[in-house]
């Protein structure tokens, strides 16, 4: 259940009267794994504590204004398990604000990548997202989404990340002959627009279709002689099919790197079935290179949902040698709020 | 195997008969209407009274004392959580048996019942599935063979594994095959698993007992069938209650 405490607790202690205060929600979750991997420890892990506060208002345009910040805890680092208390990373997955209305939504700030509504076959927890290219989130973006138009929806992202400083040859060389480098700070290499992502997707009846593309490039071409491994354009397409209490679910992508010549393609199926409150998953995807063998998994998860925002699974993944051999066992629970 | 672990096997296979007893009474409707059809399916009577009276003496003179020191020792919980653990155990005969029944949904609830069980009830010893809102659907191979239009042949008696009839003592091997127990090469572990179950399938029914009335050997027959019939039809007996007007 979500609960607007905040706007509560602020008007409580100013003890002022509410001046058109938008109302807040605050939300979270406690998330736990028991994980058994081949080759490792058993551990009890955190498996992503977050908090959040979301909300909207109306502006005196008419116009909604929006906001969300959501952040993850990282707590249970190496060797701190005996500790009474214990530092967390503080995470911050999304942190943006923005402004719509009729004509579509504009969103600035550390935000989801639209690219990202091409993984509809990412069904799983433990075994979420390994083969996918591209993240979920991004930050220093600006996107603006289209309203719904029977079913069809479009966006357009850019990212401007002016805190990224590329690595110039400075021409000289060192006592070893090696190539002397500094980051350049002026705009001289570095590119204003640094990523652009376009997406669209369409939804009707049961069918959901997604195609997404990327382009980041970080950096000016400077140097032939320095790699800078920045530059990467993605594409892709998600097709999901749902009819009652079953979905079918498929992805595909292909990414190039510039340092790397070989391209990396990305093929993910997946299944489930839901029945009153427990749900069969069912997965099976590869990715692979031009060159090198194929990485494969297969995967199959369990999930009951206990009401009261509470959930368990077990999930079961099996790995070959070249997707790193990491077959697991891994068992959750999860309160959400 | 020593005489010791003889003995055991032969406890541990009589449980069948005596756990029909209860089961048997909790759902059977006074036998009275259709004994007459039921008698049809038990032309074998004769040998088969001449095996139940051995089987009984079995369980008079070995099971249910043990039985009963065993429960009269036991915490209650202990003896719950046992009965979990072999309960779980079951759910891979109840998986295979409701996939050849073309049961998937039951299939799978069973497969997340012995998925959940096995890990956050420790192993089966705790029955977690069933709060969460998971149900139980049991069904062994002698009712696969009912569900796909096979009858059920003469009512058989079998010595120590008690009541049967042709269709389900054929059925027995496969269900026994599917438990993880019978698959433990180590004979004292087997034996000692396989004792363990019995006895504490006894002892709970040693309340359950005192129901039966009348001919014994003729109440266990009954509500042994129209047990069967029950479950094969999942609740939806087939039996004509109005036979006598």
């Amino acid at each position: 259940m979500k609960k607007s405490i905040i706007a509560l607790a602020v008007a409580g202690a100013l003890a002022a009267p509410a001046v058109s205060m938008a109302d807040a929600t605050l939300y979270g979750r406690l998330h736990f794994q028991m994980q058994f991997v081949k080759d490792q420890d058993m551990n009890i892990a955190n498996a992503g504590h977050r908090l959040g506060v979301k909300g909207e208002s109306e502006m005196d345009s008419g116009l909604t204004a929006f906001y969300q910040i959501e952040t993850e805890y990282q707590n249970d680092r190496s060797g701190t398990s005996s500790s009474g208390t214990v530092d967390a990373n503080l995470k911050v997955r999304l942190a943006n604000a923005g402004v719509k209305g009729d004509f579509g939504k504009v969103t600035v700030g550390r935000q989801s990548n639209p690219y990202s509504d091409i993984y509809v076959s990412d069904i799983f927890e433990y075994n979420s997202g390994v083969f996918e290219n591209e993240s979920f989130r991004m930050g220093n973006a600006v996107s603006y989404a289209t309203p719904d138009l029977s079913g069809f929806g479009a966006s357009l992202s850019f990212v401007a990340d002016g805190t990224h400083k590329a690595t110039v040859d400075t021409g000289a060389v060192d006592a070893d002959g090696n190539a002397i480098t500094t980051t350049d700070s002026t705009d001289n290499y570095n590119k204003d627009v640094d990523a652009y992502i376009l997406g669209a997707h369409y939804e009707a009846n049961g069918f959901y279709a997604a195609a997404a593309y990327k382009t980041a490039k970080y950096e000016k071409q400077h140097s032939d002689s320095l790699s800078y491994s920045d530059s990467m354009d993605s594409y892709g397409l998600g097709l999901s099919y749902t009819v009652n209490n079953f979905l079918a679910a498929a992805y595909w992508e292909k990414t190039k790197t510039d340092n790397a010549n070989d391209s990396v393609k990305n093929w993910d199926l997946a299944a489930s079935y839901t029945m009153d409150k427990t749900t069969f998953g069912l997965a099976y995807g590869q990715s692979k290179t031009e060159s090198e063998d194929a990485a494969k998994r297969t995967m199959v998860g369990v999930y009951q949902n206990l009401g009261g925002g509470a959930d368990v699974y077990a999930e079961y993944g099996a790995y070959n040698e070249k997707a790193g051999d990491g077959d697991n066992v891994v068992v959750g629970y999860r309160v959400k709020f | 195997m020593n005489y010791l672990s003889k003995l055991a096997f032969a406890t541990a296979l009589t449980v069948s008969s005596v756990s029909v007893w209860a089961e048997g009474a909790s759902s059977a409707e006074p036998v009275n209407a259709h004994a007459q059809s039921l008698s049809n399916k038990d032309p074998l009577e004769g040998l088969n009274r001449a095996i139940f009276k051995f089987n009984d003496g079995l369980d008079t003179y070995i099971l249910k004392p043990v039985a009963k020191g065993y429960h009269a020792v036991t915490p209650d919980i202990v003896e719950s959580g046992v009965s979990n653990f072999f309960s779980n155990l079951g759910e891979i005969s109840n998986i295979a048996n409701n996939l050849l029944q073309f049961k998937i949904d039951a299939a799978l609830q069973s497969f997340s019942r012995l998925v959940f069980n096995s890990t956050f009830g420790l192993a089966g010893l705790i029955d977690v599935a069933t709060p969460m809102g998971i149900p139980e659907h049991e069904e062994d191979f002698g009712q696969t063979l009912g569900y796909w239009g096979l009858g059920s042949g003469p009512y058989l008696m079998l010595p120590v594994l008690g009541p049967s009839t042709l269709r389900d003592t054929a059925g027995l091997a496969f269900d026994y095959n599917l438990n993880p127990v019978n698959q433990i090469d180590d004979d004292k572990t087997r034996i000692g698993l396989g004792v363990l179950k019995v006895v504490n399938k006894r002892a709970s029914l040693l309340d359950s007992e005192r129901l039966i009335e009348g001919d014994k050997y003729l109440f266990i027959r009954n509500a042994y069938l129209q047990r069967r019939d029950y479950l094969i039809h999942d609740g939806n007996v087939t039996d004509q209650f109005d036979v006598d007007f």
